[in-house]
C-alpha cells in the first residue's frame, strides 16, 4: 500500500501544482490519474494549444505548461499512478482514507485533493444497440496489447489520428483491417493519411468512406459489423474485433459515489480553503464549485495554494504554521 | 435593447427558449445558449475539440460556411 501526506486525484496542472505547495510545507504527495501520463486535459487534448492567461506568460503552449509544472515539482519527488482510476474511498480506525484504484492498487493519505478537472476522461462510445454486450468480447476502446489483434479480422473506426496510426500499425499484424469513417475524408495528420491511402491502393487494408457501423452480431463473442453505406444501404461484415476509436471525454465517474456534495457536475466547496462536506477531503480546479467560480487554471493554482494551508493543520494540529516567501527560504533544487 | 437580436433556440425536448442574443460581446450560439443555463455540453468551452455541442440552423438565415475544424468536429458527433 502507498502511504503518502496527500493523495491527490488527477494529475492536471491544478493537481500537479498541488504538490508544489504542499511541498514548500514539506507535505509528500501521490497523484493518480486515469490519463497514462500527467497533464490533464494540457496534455491529452490541446498540448498545442496556446495559453494566454497564466501570469507571467504572454503566451504558453498548453504541453510547455505542463512540462514547466513537472519541472517545478521534481524536487519534492512526487508518486503517479498512471493509467488508473480512483474507484473507492473508505476511512480506516486512524482517520486516514484509503483510495482503491480500479486496478486493486491501494493508497493511503490522512489527506485526500480532487483535482479532477472536468472528470475522468473515459472513451466516446458510439450509440449502437447491443454494443455493450461486446465489450472486451470483441469491442475494444483502446489497444493495449496490438498482439491480441495478430491474424484476426479487425475494423477500425474513426476519422482522426488515432484511427488513421492504429490501422497503419495493424496492417502488419492483424490479416485483415477495415477502416470505416462517416466522411470521405480523414482529419488526421497529413502524413498519416498519405499512409492509410498507400495501403488502400495497395490493397493490404479495406478503406469504408462515407461509412459507419450501425449494428454488431455475434453470440458470446463479436464476429460481425452492420455497415452502413451513404448511398448503398448496410452490409454485414465478419470481423473478430471492432476499435471504436471516437475520442475520449470527460465524465464525473466515481467521485459521483463518495458522498460529496455535487452541483452540475462539480463538488461544492468552502471558499476559506476548499474543503468539502468529508472532511479531510478538499477539491481544487475545474472540478470544484462555489458562488463566482471560474475555471481558470489560475484560480486552481490560488485554491491549491490556500487549500494546502488548511491540509497542513489538519495533519500537524499542535504546529504553528508561518508564511514563508521563496525569496527568503528559496525552493528545494533553485 | 439595442445590439440585440431574438434567437429561438428549441432543445432536445422540443422546449422553446426565445433568447435575447448581444451582437456586440463576440459570443458564439454555444456561449449564448450556456449563458442562459441551457444544457448545452460544450465541454471543452469553444476550441473545437470535443464534439459536445452542435445546433440544425432552421431559418433560412444568411450564415457563415462551417469551417474546416467544425466540420471534423462533425464527423465525432453521433447522430448527425
Amino acid at each position: 500500500m502507498i502511504q503518502t501526506d496527500i493523495i491527490i486525484i488527477g494529475a492536471g496542472p491544478v493537481g500537479l501544482f498541488t504538490v508544489f505547495e504542499a511541498g514548500l510545507l514539506k507535505l509528500k504527495c501521490h497523484l493518480i490519474d486515469s490519463l497514462p501520463q500527467p497533464g490533464g486535459q494540457c496534455s491529452e487534448i490541446y498540448p498545442k494549444k496556446p495559453i494566454y492567461d497564466i501570469p507571467a506568460h504572454p503566451y504558453i503552449l498548453a504541453g510547455d505548461l505542463t512540462d514547466n509544472l513537472m519541472e517545478q515539482i521534481k524536487p519534492f519527488n512526487p508518486g503517479f499512478t498512471l493509467g488508473e482510476r480512483a474507484e473507492f474511498i473508505v476511512k480506516d480506525e486512524e482517520d486516514q482514507f484509503i483510495i482503491t484504484t480500479n486496478r486493486g492498487e491501494k493508497h493511503r493519505a490522512p489527506i485526500i485533493v480532487i483535482a479532477a478537472g472536468l472528470g475522468c476522461f473515459e472513451p466516446r462510445k458510439p450509440p449502437v444497440d447491443g454494443l455493450a454486450k461486446f465489450e472486451d468480447k470483441g469491442v475494444e476502446y483502446i489497444i493495449k496489447d496490438p498482439e491480441l489483434y495478430r491474424g484476426k479480422k479487425v475494423v477500425i473506426s474513426g476519422g482522426g489520428d488515432s484511427a488513421l496510426d492504429w490501422t497503419v500499425f495493424l496492417a502488419d499484424v492483424a490479416a485483415e483491417v477495415t477502416l470505416v469513417h462517416r466522411r470521405p475524408s480523414f482529419r488526421g495528420h497529413p502524413d498519416s493519411v498519405g499512409k492509410v491511402m498507400d495501403l488502400a491502393e495497395a490493397g493490404k487494408i479495406k478503406l469504408l468512406t462515407n461509412a459507419e457501423i450501425v449494428g454488431v452480431g455475434g453470440e458470446d463473442q463479436l464476429n460481425s459489423v452492420d455497415v452502413k453505406h451513404k448511398s448503398e444501404g448496410v452490409s454485414s461484415i465478419n470481423v473478430d474485433h471492432w476499435v471504436p476509436l471516437f475520442g475520449l471525454s470527460p465524465k464525473l465517474g466515481p467521485i459521483g459515489n463518495w458522498k460529496l456534495n455535487i452541483t452540475k457536475n462539480a463538488i461544492e466547496v468552502d471558499t476559506f480553503d476548499y474543503s468539502t462536506n468529508v472532511p479531510g477531503v478538499y477539491a481544487v480546479g475545474d472540478i470544484n464549485t462555489y458562488p463566482g467560480k471560474l475555471k481558470l487554471i489560475l484560480c486552481g493554482f490560488h485554491e491549491a495554494t490556500l487549500m494546502v494551508q488548511s491540509a497542513y493543520k489538519r495533519i500537524y494540529p499542535n504546529k504553528n504554521l508561518v508564511l514563508k516567501y521563496t525569496t527568503v527560504s528559496g525552493a528545494p533544487g533553485m | 435593447m439595442e445590439n440585440t437580436i431574438k434567437v429561438i433556440v428549441i432543445d432536445r425536448e422540443d422546449k422553446r427558449h426565445e433568447l435575447d442574443a448581444p451582437t456586440d460581446m463576440n459570443m458564439n450560439m454555444m456561449e449564448l445558449c450556456k449563458s442562459y443555463e441551457l444544457p448545452v455540453e460544450g465541454t471543452c468551452g469553444g476550441m473545437a475539440m470535443c464534439a459536445s455541442c452542435h445546433m440544425y440552423v432552421l431559418s433560412s438565415h444568411d450564415i457563415q460556411d462551417r469551417s474546416d475544424e467544425e466540420e471534423d468536429m462533425l464527423d465525432e458527433a453521433f447522430f448527425v
